[in-house]
């Protein structure tokens, strides 16, 4: 029983990785096509451009790709920011994604990797998805800053929210939130009346704005507060006083 | 001298000697092309691919085997069956997409003409042949089929050793016409294969 049990076992683990492969279609291939462009519209060159298929399904701004997701094809743009790519056609894909701009190798640190999901989901016509245009936007450093001033007793509670540095592009009918989908990072802390300042290294796009709420804690009373900060041209950071 | 080159010598060695043989120990009449009721081949076949095409971009094509069968049906001419096996291995993806290799495998049917040596121990023969090509791919462990249709045009020299027994040269062109759906821009590059490839073997007389 146990000789005939091993075997079995194998072949059962052997037919399940099997699955979570992509195959592909015989006797047909792919063409993915696009461009891509600086935040002035100007064409931007040699911006690599991968191509995956994968078995899974990732919601937008949750970009967690498997291990078994495949790399159908990878190209640079050309001197117009055009990029033109050949793959063999996945049978059983669930999500066709692009990564633009790719973090491990990006044209520019200072620039958005672009991760454009559910590519199946568009038109395909005459064997081709036209991706269209991309920007893709300049990233700053940005240094925020809190510090205590007058303030020595009051315990500060803190949060930040900004655009995330990956640009999201969506074009998943199914998940309910258009075909365009930027979402958002933060973070949060406390500062107690103990520490004095805090410090903290963002990299944001150029004219966005950065969301803060905070909150006064002064022997259980509070009242919470917003505030915009926007990344101004040749500003390098902001410093929230209290 | 690598393995197929040292292979391809033995073969010729082999038959040369066969021949030899036979020819010092036969003293029967000999038959001529048109007592003989047809020929099998098997060679060893060097392709190139040529061309604005996948295969001639994209791969390194490596010896394969050859083998044919004919019969004659006249005094000049014989009608036949051709198999070719290629091993391609991808040496360059752009506009390819990840595959590592594909076996390349062509059946044709084959209409064959002796131009000359119908009476002699060295023979001419031109050949056309239509059929169907088909690359079985591999990703992996993952295998995937593209197939299409095939024309084959070449020229065959062989010499007669004895009565059932001989070698022969040739040199063969195919043009592969794959069914592969693509877009417009790019079928071109994906369906049309052009291989050059001489072919060296033994050749066995039916008589």
């Amino acid at each position: 029983m146990r000789k005939l049990f091993i075997p079995l076992f194998a072949l059962l683990l052997f037919s399940a990785e099997c699955e979570s492969e992509i195959e592909f279609v015989g006797n047909q291939r792919l063409l993915f096509k696009g461009r891509t462009i600086d935040f002035q519209g100007n064409p931007l060159a040699s911006v690599p451009v991968k191509i995956y298929a994968s078995r899974n399904f990732f919601d937008s701004g949750d970009f967690n790709p498997s291990s078994n997701d495949e790399l159908l094809g990878e190209a640079d743009t050309d001197a117009d920011g055009s990029f033109s790519l050949i793959t063999l056609s996945p049978s059983n894909a669930l999500n066709i994604y692009a990564q633009i701009n790719t973090f491990n190798r990006g044209i520019q640190a200072n620039s958005t990797p672009i991760i454009v999901n559910g590519i199946n989901f568009l038109e395909k016509d005459d064997f081709t998805f036209d991706l269209n245009v991309f920007t893709v936007e300049a990233l700053r450093r940005f240094e925020l800053g809190i510090e205590r001033q007058n303030n020595t007793t009051d315990t500060l509670n803190y949060s930040f929210r900004y655009k995330p540095e990956v640009k999201n592009i969506d074009f998943n009918p199914y998940d309910g939130l258009g075909p365009i989908v930027y979402s958002d990072s933060g973070f949060s802390g406390v500062l107690t009346p103990d520490d004095s300042q805090a410090e903290f290294l963002l990299n944001v796009r150029e004219n966005d704005t950065i969301y803060m709420e905070y909150r006064l804690l002064n022997s259980g009373s509070s009242q919470l507060e917003a505030l915009q900060i926007v990344v101004k041209e040749n500003e390098n950071g902001f410093v929230f006083e209290f | 001298m690598n393995f197929k080159e040292l292979l391809v010598l033995y073969i010729l060695a082999v038959a040369l000697s066969v021949g030899a043989q036979e020819k010092e120990t036969k003293d029967e009449k000999p038959a001529y092309y048109y007592d003989v009721l047809g020929k099998v081949k098997a060679g060893l076949v060097f392709p190139s691919a040529y061309g604005d095409n996948f295969l001639a971009q994209n791969y390194d094509i490596r010896t394969g085997v050859h083998l044919d069968a004919m019969v004659k049906i006249d005094k000049v001419r014989d009608l036949g069956v051709q198999i070719q096996g290629i091993q391609g291995v991808v040496t360059n993806n752009d506009n390819l997409g990840l595959l590592e290799s594909s076996t390349i495998t062509s059946a044709f049917l084959v209409l064959g003409h002796t131009l000359l040596g119908r009476k002699n121990d060295l023979e001419f023969n031109a050949n056309i042949g239509l059929g169907y090509i088909d690359f079985r791919n591999r990703v992996g462990l993952r295998r995937f089929n593209d197939s299409g249709t095939a024309l084959m045009a070449g020229a065959e020299l062989s010499y007669r050793l004895s009565n059932a027994f001989g070698i022969f040269i040739a040199a063969q062109s195919q043009w592969g016409f794959l069914r592969i759906d693509a877009a417009e821009s790019v079928r071109g590059f994906l369906r049309n294969t052009r291989v050059f490839q001489p072919i060296f073997g033994i050749k066995f007389y039916i008589l």
